[in-house]
């Protein structure tokens, strides 16, 4: 559509016209502003946890768990240097032998969710699917933070 | 004779046979669906906007 | 010739004054846009619908994606 648009904008005599093709659905998957009425509620990316632990793939499970522990945290989001999400590791798998390096403990390839995504349908998902915790990142695979299921709810319940 | 038939799911919004549910990645997932079907509902990376505006 | 551009440089063009267009139709404009766009649905886009805009000025187009 906006190829479209910006060729009928060259025939109206515009003479510097862009076309930003990835469009708003990449605005938004970067975790970028938006304005309008659905800007005024709170989405995945406003409440995800910031703070989440985040652990490499040579780590040993025991020393990323005791660290973690000691935060109050029983999930870890594996990264690259980039803070790209390469892995997951929830309770069970904290609870995996705590020499193993996490390469190997954590569950790989996770689903992730953009931060437009509006609570309501997240939080639909997450009791369907009895998921207590999702990673947030934007398009790239960069994590944004650790959605939970109990704060959407919290979140939802001041409606 | 063993029975080695791998027990596959079904998507729920489209029921095409899936290896995994894509939101949970449980295996028997009881509201097992397959990443298209999520994308869609999500809103993620979406192959259709929210409202059809005639591409 | 309309050029085409990906985000890091929209916000860069617009920084540097472009207008920006959002062609959507009303209800998804409504329920988000990019800060600052103006709405001008692709159906609109004509000599009158364009009287908004600045013709000295740079002017970014988007939709919903690449579609």
């Amino acid at each position: 559509m906006s190829p479209r648009a910006a060729w009928r904008l060259e025939t109206l005599g515009f003479g510097e016209v862009y076309d930003y093709i990835d469009g708003k659905v990449d605005w938004m998957a970067a975790g970028l502003p938006t304005e309008g009425t659905n800007a005024q509620h709170p989405r995945a990316g406003d409440i995800a946890r910031k703070d989440v632990p985040t652990a490499g793939l040579q780590e040993k499970l025991g020393d990323v768990k005791a660290r973690v522990e000691v935060q109050g945290w029983d999930a870890v989001v594996v990264v690259n240097d980039r803070r790209v999400v390469l892995g997951l590791l929830r309770a069970k798998e904290l609870a995996g032998d705590p020499e193993q390096p996490i390469e190997r403990a954590m569950r790989p390839g996770p689903s992730t969710f953009r931060p437009y995504v509006s609570l309501h349908e997240m939080l639909h998902f997450m009791v369907d699917h009895k998921l207590d915790s999702a990673p947030v990142t934007t398009s790239d695979g960069r994590l944004v933070g650790l959605l939970l299921q109990k704060d959407v709810a919290a979140e939802m319940e001041k409606k | 004779m063993a029975d080695s038939a791998e027990t596959k799911e079904r998507c729920k919004g489209c029921d095409r046979e899936i290896d995994i549910c894509a939101f949970c990645q449980e295996p028997g997932c009881a509201a097992a669906i397959c990443y298209g079907c999520q994308n869609r509902e999500l809103r993620q990376t979406v192959p259709q906007p929210p409202h059809a505006h005639g591409g | 010739m309309p050029r085409e551009i990906r985000r890091e440089e929209v916000r860069k063009v617009v920084a540097s004054g472009a207008q920006l267009v959002e062609v959507l139709p009303s209800p998804e404009y409504e329920e988000d846009h990019l800060p600052g766009a103006i709405h001008i649905p692709l159906r609109k886009i004509d000599s009158q619908g364009v009287e908004l805009l600045d013709r000295k000025r740079a002017v970014i187009v988007y939709c919903w994606d690449t579609a």
